[in-house]
């Protein structure tokens, strides 16, 4: 700005320096005029036009530069004063000037920015993604164009100060010349985008308001016209289903539509809001009920300009009011229609409400009852009691209380009245309901006398139940007591008790007794052909109560002779039976006025009858039970006796058992040692060790020799079961190569084999392990079968077929000899039984051979059988397990 | 010179079919009845091989036999026990107590000599 007031001063003195420049010129041509006049006078005749032309052309000159430099000035000072920021660079981009507007915006000053690159003083970006900004300077010099720049631009300060910008680069050129450099012109529009989005904050709350709102709010045209609603609702149906969309009534019923364009006007032309409540017209279903509320709009003058309708479904409201309406009409009328008395009353018991039947009872109308204290209904005596009751029932809540209630006549009847605490406008009341207890009370006092009377009979019955005389061997005894306990229950002069004899006819009497004298009596007899009728009733079963005994058809026949002389009015007969069958009556005799018996003397009496009839059969019972009690003692020492021999006999047969086995241990002992003498002699004598043999003492000595072998077989054999039955035989496990045991078998038996010329298989399953049993034993079991098996064939052969199961090894041992017959399977495994009884002829053996196997295979815990068809072989089979089997326990087997 | 055999047996007939069999194969023979007896004899009179039945009154084979196992001057000589096939557990119980074998009851005459030979045989090369 300093500068710019220089220049001008620059231009102010520009004439004046010409004005001396002119007059040294002028000077100078004046003192060479004097010097040599004639040369100087044309020197100035020549010099003078030019200068003054000069002159005049300065003149101009200054004029033009003044004009510009304040045209500039002026430009300047209105570039400063404006509110935009304006930056102005030379062609190169340089900052030339800047305004105050720029100084803000940048926060730098004009100085210090100017020769700076635009760049380097301002920054321009991107309001939302803080991208940075071309000011467009560059662009619009390079394209000579001028460049608006895009929205939504943030200029960032120095000091980070942001503001949001609009603006332009505009281009400084005159036409014809190249461009003499750019302007920047940013506007601040920050206050205005904040204004504006508040303002669209504004609006969508508005919107969301009238959106949820349950309420629709609508604006109408004084005449009516809609011209906003706040959501679609039921009150206005869209154009498609709208009657008439140019009249804003018609969704309204017909008949409510006067009533609601009638509200509008006095809206309009009151000023007052109008509330009114009416009916729509539901697409599908029933009108609906609607409140509005109508209120009318001015504009800034105060004339009606709109009219603002708020409206509302109150359908459910309506229809739970009308709901509560039918309530409280129900429980009115239920409470009129009472049959007892109800009331409500206050804490100053003032009778607020009552029902028809309380003025009935109290005899009070109306009007007298509403000024009436409550007590006033209730006898003196029992006010007090009534008001502690009312106290209670306010104070808990409820309450309850027999009273009477008093007819203003005086005359009272009984209530039970209970209270409850409830509330009337606020105020705590007492609402009492009364139930008429009057036929109650009688009803309870009949009850009572009866509930004695039973008490008095049922603890009759249920002492004599425990008497002990009842139960006692004096039948005599029993008798008097039930007549005692009978007069005494009852209450009758006379109780008796008699037994009916068939072969007589007649009842004979087993105990009287006079209860006023105190006396028993035995002995009276009662014949049928007497009273008829009276044994025909008593054979009907049922108790007879003869409340007129001397009139009564069934006792009739006793009044000359026997009531009248004795007084008796009334007889309460029961008849006694027992297993179905009469056996006789109890009676009881009333004298004095006559009586009626009730029901529940009658089912005394006819208990009384029970109790003679229990007293009879447990005597009878215990008859019985002792007579059983004998028999069952003699039974018992019977069985002891029996018992005890049976346990001697047990232990002697024990001791048989074990003298048995040690007579066969010792006898096997003595009869093999000379046995092996004679074996061991027949085979030297065989082989010739002592001598020369002719043929014949060859065949014999071999028959010896084999007989006494098989004598030792047979002696090895009981001595093995005789082992195996009494337990003492022992189980050696060890690890059991079976190809081995088979292979020995195989060698034992070779020689019998070739004699016989049989073919001989075994099929054993190659790698097959050592399995843990005992090795002797399956040896002995598979040697035995094996041998079986050659003895009993001539032609074929033997197979011995060892088969692997998940559990078990099976050995097979198959033959093609003579085979079984079906029947005799039963017998195969026992002891002494060769299949046939004339085979044991034929074919050696001891006969213990399978019973041994089947022991053994058992001791090593596994099973035998065997499949055969007679005439073409037999296929016996073992199994032993392939785990070991501990097998301690002597195998009793069920054979 | 042909080996010398102690034969415990209290059966005589038993006793004379055992001496016939090995005397007539060479064997020198001297003879007890039970088993006091024999070691009685063996103390006296070293045999090569001890041949002995195993019930015998008095003393008998197992008895007998874990005294003689006690002595060291027996300590080579085999012991073989004469059992009986239908006894089990004998034989076991036989070779745990000392006994190198045993031969089984009734003698088989055929193979006697030889079983004999076999167990003088497995102890000759140690003596």
């Amino acid at each position: 700005m300093k500068s710019e007031f220089s220049r001008r001063a620059r231009y102010r003195r520009l004439p004046v320096l010409m004005l001396l420049l002119t007059v040294a010129i002028l000077v100078a041509l004046g003192s060479a005029l004097i010097d040599r006049p004639p040369a100087a006078g044309v020197a100035a005749l020549i010099v003078a036009p030019l200068l003054a032309s000069m002159w005049a052309c300065i003149l101009a000159l200054r004029r033009e530069l003044i004009r510009v430099t304040e045209s500039r000035a002026h430009l300047a000072a209105s570039v400063r004063s404006f509110d935009a920021a304006v930056f102005t660079t030379d062609p190169a981009g340089k900052i030339v000037s800047m305004n105050r507007g720029a100084e803000e915006i940048s926060g730098m000053t004009e100085e210090n920015a100017q020769g700076h690159a635009l760049v380097e003083v301002l920054k321009l970006c991107d309001a939302a993604t803080k991208a940075p900004v071309d000011p467009g300077l560059a662009q619009a010099l390079a394209s000579r164009k001028n460049v608006k720049l895009p929205r939504n631009i943030v200029a960032q300060a120095r000091d980070g100060t942001e503001r949001i910008v609009e603006g332009a680069a505009v281009l400084i050129e005159v036409a014809g010349h190249a461009p003499s450099g750019a302007v920047l012109v940013l506007r601040d529009i920050t206050e205005q985008t904040l204004a504006e989005s508040a303002l669209r904050a504004s609006q969508e709350l508005f919107h969301r308001i009238t959106e949820n709102v349950s309420d629709t709010i609508s604006v109408h045209e004084l005449d009516g016209a809609r011209v906003f609603q706040s959501r679609t609702s039921e009150f206005f149906p869209t154009q498609a289903d709208g009657p008439d969309p140019k009249d804003p009534f018609s969704h309204i019923v017909g008949e409510d539509r006067e009533a609601v364009i009638a509200a509008f006007d006095r809206v309009v032309r009151t000023g007052q809001p109008q509330r009114i409540e009416y009916r729509v017209h539901c697409t599908g279903q029933a009108p609906i009920v609607a409140e509005s509320v109508g209120t009318l709009i001015r504009d800034i003058h105060g004339s009606p300009e709109k009219v603002l309708v708020v409206s509302r479904n109150i359908t459910e409201q309506i229809e739970a009011r009308e709901r509560l309406r039918r309530e409280k009409e129900f429980s009115e009328s239920v409470l009129k229609g009472l049959p007892g008395v109800f009331f409500v009353c206050d804490a100053s018991r003032h009778i607020l409400r009552w029902n028809r039947n309380f003025e009935i009872v109290t005899g009070y109308s109306a009007e007298e009852l509403a000024r009436t204290d409550l007590l006033q209904i209730f006898p003196l005596e029992e006010r007090a009691r009534i008001e502690a009751r009312l106290h209670r029932c306010f104070s808990d809540g409820k309450a309850d209380i027999e009273t009477h209630v008093r007819h203003r006549n005086g005359r009272s009847t009984a209530y039970y009245i209970t209270g409850l605490r409830s509330e009337e406008n606020a105020q705590p009341t007492v609402l009492g309901i009364g139930i008429d207890i009057h036929a109650r009370r009688l009803a309870e006092e009949s009850v009572r006398a009866t509930s004695r009377r039973l008490e008095r009979q049922i603890q009759a019955l249920s002492e004599q139940a425990r008497n002990p005389a009842l139960r006692g061997d004096d039948l005599g005894l029993a008798y008097r007591t039930i007549t005692e306990v009978a007069s005494q229950t009852l209450g009758v002069s006379r109780a008796s008790i008699w037994f009916y004899d068939g072969g007589r006819n007649a009842i004979l009497c087993a105990d009287l007794y006079d209860h006023p004298r105190g006396i028993h009596e035995t002995g009276a007899e009662i014949n049928r052909a007497d009273c008829p009728r009276y044994f025909d009733a008593l054979e009907e079963g049922r108790v007879i109560p003869a409340h007129y005994a001397r009139n009564d058809p069934r006792t009739r026949d006793f009044a000359e002779s026997y009531l009248k002389p004795l007084g008796i009015t009334s007889m309460l007969d029961a008849p006694i039976r027992s297993e179905g069958r009469l056996i006789g009556v109890i009676c009881h005799e009333h004298t004095g006025s006559p009586r009626e018996w009730t029901l529940d003397e009658q089912s005394f009496a006819g208990s009384m009858a029970d109790l003679v009839a229990l007293s009879l059969e447990v005597s009878q019972r215990r008859e019985a039970q002792s007579a059983l009690v004998r028999a069952n003692e003699q039974l018992e020492w019977k069985v002891a006796e029996r018992t005890r021999e049976l346990s001697q006999a047990n232990e002697r047969l024990q001791e048989l058992d074990r003298l048995k086995s040690e007579f066969l241990a010792t006898m096997s002992h003595e009869l093999r040692t000379p046995l092996n003498s004679i074996i061991g002699f027949t085979g030297i004598l065989r082989q010739q060790l002592a001598g020369p043999l002719n043929d014949e003492q060859q065949k014999q000595l071999g028959m010896v020799h084999f007989s006494a072998r098989h004598l030792l077989a047979l002696i090895n054999d009981l001595l093995d079961l005789s082992r195996i039955e009494s337990g003492k035989m022992e189980v050696h496990l060890e690890p059991t190569p079976i190809a081995e045991v088979v292979h020995e078998v195989a060698e034992s038996l070779r020689p019998t084999i070739d004699r016989k010329k049989l073919t001989f298989e075994t099929r054993v399953p190659p790698g097959l392990s050592a399995v843990p049993t005992d090795r002797k034993k399956l040896f002995q079991i598979l040697l035995n079968l094996a041998n079986n098996a050659v003895k009993f064939t001539e032609e074929g052969g033997v197979t011995i077929d060892v088969r692997t199961m998940p559990e078990f090894f099976c050995f097979y041992v198959i033959d093609t000899g003579i085979g079984i017959k079906p029947d005799q399977f039963a017998n195969l495994f026992q002891a002494f039984r060769q299949v046939d009884g004339s085979a044991r002829r034929v074919f050696e053996g001891t006969g213990l051979g399978l019973y041994l196997c089947k022991k053994l295979v058992t001791l090593l815990g596994g099973s035998i059988g065997v499949e055969s068809e007679f005439g073409a072989g037999s296929r016996f089979f073992f199994t032993i397990p392939r785990k070991a089997f501990h097998s301690l326990q002597p195998p009793h087997s069920p054979s | 010179m042909k080996a010398k055999i102690l034969l415990v047996e209290d059966n005589d007939q038993n006793r004379y079919l055992a001496t016939f069999l090995l005397e007539r194969a060479g064997y020198e023979v001297i003879h007890a009845k039970n088993g006091r007896d024999a070691l009685a004899l063996a103390d006296s009179q070293p045999p090569d091989l001890i041949l002995m039945d195993i019930q015998m009154p008095e003393m008998d084979g197992y008895e007998a036999a874990q005294i003689l196992r006690m002595k060291p001057k027996f300590e080579q000589v085999p012991l073989v026990a004469v059992t009986s096939y239908a006894m089990p557990g004998d034989q076991d119980r036989a070779l745990r107590l000392g006994f190198a074998g045993y031969v089984e009851k009734p003698i088989a005459t055929d193979t006697f000599v030889a079983e004999i030979e076999a167990f003088l045989q497995s102890a000759r090369p140690n003596s």
